[in-house]
């Protein structure tokens, strides 16, 4: 479960207040969210969730520290947990200047395996106007999966205006992880009236490889009840995360934050409650022309309704065409079993072209532009 | 010395040079390749037998370049470069290692996959590591990107046993061939693996409740 809006509208909201209005005085919030949701990761069957998710923020002149975490109890009694710290630090503005450097670590376990954890370092550089701004930024860190290791950089850039009292903000950004890379836009609006906050965000990742595609968006509206209480009713959907190990899922949740905000008149309303875990995805099989199926006692079969003759050709043939046998519901099978190795090989139907059959791994082939079927025998 | 006998001496040597190299010919090639080809294999394949790496493997690559009536520079260049993948995978895996383990890992190789993972899967599975190569291999030649196959081989490595890595692999192809993309598919197999190696009830089913 992830909590708080997109790690870049957070820290593009907060870095243009930090540079222009710098706080003269530490500030401490702390906030908890009691929730119910309901949750349909991409592959699993919808379910309802009970959500407390902390968080936490420090806020010193040019400093701002966050912490935030989640606890998720799904309906089948299975458990989601996640943290996130993070520490920013800003340069003494320089005319409309101003540099950020931020520090993040997090981790997730989804029941009692399956933990992903990442540490990130973000630089960028802020432009502030009264009314606008940019800002352009890299970010280098690491995630595992379980106790293997990947390396993250992402480069991002983006822009934020004020229209009356809503604040836009628009960003592409580019984001490598191990060798997986996708480029997501977003654009993202927050508005503040009275008691009321809302904020909506909508998102594509136009381009990836090993990272999904798809639009994506959010939105939560809140209602301030009294000083410490407000109620938070968020949903949407959002992309696959690699980084943190969470994919695509949609969402609704509605939960009630008790804040603890020294200084100020109204519960906070800033962040949407997301439940995230890792997903699943649906399967069947699907019916191929002609497929094969490696037995346990190293026999091999290939199926093909409605062939006369089924050829095989590879490494246990010395690559000469050997005709298999026909048995019961269209099995052809090989004489004998094969001992344990890796084989190359390829078959034929009736004389025809050779290919590889579905059910087994195809390479390249060497030799020419097709494919080539590769068996492994344990 | 003359002339005549410095020839003597060079083509001395060639023919010493083409019957070693001719003793290391497998008689199935003798009928298939023409005699350079074969004296550059059957060196090949020495090199390989005196390096203690499984020859049979390039037997059967030149074959199967035959069988498809590759031209010989082409047979020649396929047979060294799995020679050249066998030396790595046996670099990578140790010396202990079978033939088909490093027939798996040369596989492994030529689609994609670091040697360091290769290492790092031997150090991590005390069984063959013959199906988990093979998977490795399936899942990068799927299209999952090969650190993230190697993460998930890697995870379920030190626990899984062969059937269930081999499930994990045939579960991971029918999710891309269903249009999952293929990083997430593994990310996601992975985890139903590792909870039916804990023994988790219904994890065989895809369609669950988180």
């Amino acid at each position: 479960m992830r909590t708080g809006r997109p790690a870049w509208a957070v820290t593009a909201v907060v870095a243009c207040s930090s540079a222009a209005t710098p706080r003269l005085v530490a500030q401490v919030k702390a906030a908890v969210d009691l929730g119910v949701s309901n949750v349909h990761y991409d592959g699993f069957l919808p379910s309802t969730a009970a959500a407390v998710s902390p968080s936490f923020r420090w806020a010193a002149p040019r400093t701002l520290v966050l912490a935030n975490g989640s606890y998720l109890r799904f309906a089948s009694g299975n458990r989601s947990l996640q943290a996130n710290m993070s520490g920013s630090v800003f340069s003494a503005p320089l005319g409309r200047w101003t540099a950020e450097l931020t520090a993040l670590a997090g981790a997730s376990q989804y029941r009692d395996f399956t933990g992903f954890s990442h540490a990130l370092l973000t630089a960028r550089l802020h432009f502030d106007g009264r009314r606008v701004g940019a800002w352009v930024g890299g970010t280098s860190g690491t995630t595992s999966f379980v106790q293997a290791q990947r390396p993250v950089g992402a480069f991002s850039a983006g822009a934020w205006t004020r229209v009356f009292t809503a604040t836009w903000l628009a960003n592409a950004t580019y984001s490598r992880v191990g060798d997986s890379a996708y480029t997501d836009v977003e654009g993202a609006a927050r508005a503040v009236r009275g008691r009321f906050t809302i904020d909506g965000s909508l998102g594509a990742r136009v381009w990836s490889r090993g990272g999904g595609h798809g639009v994506y968006g959010e939105a939560s509206g809140g209602f301030a009840v009294g000083p410490w209480i407000a109620l938070v009713l968020a949903g949407g959907r959002y992309p696959t995360d690699p980084t943190r190990g969470s994919v695509a899922g949609k969402y609704l949740t509605l939960s009630l934050r008790l804040t603890a905000l020294p200084g100020r008149s109204r519960a906070s309303l800033h962040g949407i409650t997301r439940p995230v875990i890792h997903h699943s995805a649906p399967s069947s099989d699907d019916p191929p022309a002609a497929s094969a199926e490696m037995q346990d006692d190293g026999g091999f079969v290939i199926y093909a309704a409605e062939a006369h003759t089924v050829e095989i050709e590879g490494d246990f043939t010395d690559w000469q065409p050997l005709k298999l046998t026909a048995g019961a519901a269209a099995a052809w099978a090989l004489p004998a079993p094969l001992t344990p190795g890796t084989y190359r090989f390829s078959i034929r139907i009736d004389g025809g072209e050779w290919f590889v059959p579905a059910g087994v791994t195809k390479v390249a082939d060497e030799f020419g532009p097709g494919m080539v079927g590769l068996l492994t025998v344990p | 010395m003359t002339t005549i006998h410095r020839v003597s001496g060079l083509v001395l040597v060639a023919a010493l040079l083409l019957a070693r190299a001719a003793s290391a010919q497998d008689p199935r090639l003798e009928h298939h390749l023409d005699s350079t080809t074969l004296a550059v294999v059957g060196a090949l394949m020495d090199s390989a037998r005196s390096a203690g790496l499984p020859v049979e493997p390039l037997v059967q690559r030149a074959l199967e370049g035959t069988a498809k009536h590759a031209e010989p520079d082409r047979i020649i260049a396929a047979v060294r470069r799995l020679a050249g993948e066998l030396g790595v995978a046996r670099a990578a895996l140790g010396r202990e290692s079978s033939p088909a383990e490093l027939d798996a890992g040369a596989s492994a190789l030529r689609a994609g996959v670091r040697p360091e993972d290769l290492t790092l899967l031997r150090q991590r599975r005390t069984q063959s590591l013959t199906v988990a190569l093979a998977a490795l291999t399936d899942l990068v030649t799927g299209g999952v990107p090969p650190d993230s196959a190697a993460a998930a081989v890697l995870a379920l490595a030190s626990r899984a046993r062969d059937d269930q890595i081999a499930d994990f692999r045939r579960a991971v192809e029918r999710d891309i061939a269903l249009g999952a993309t293929p990083a997430a598919a593994a990310a996601v197999r992975v985890d139903a693996t590792l909870r039916e190696v804990a023994g988790a009830a219904n994890s065989s089913n895809p369609s669950r409740k988180p």
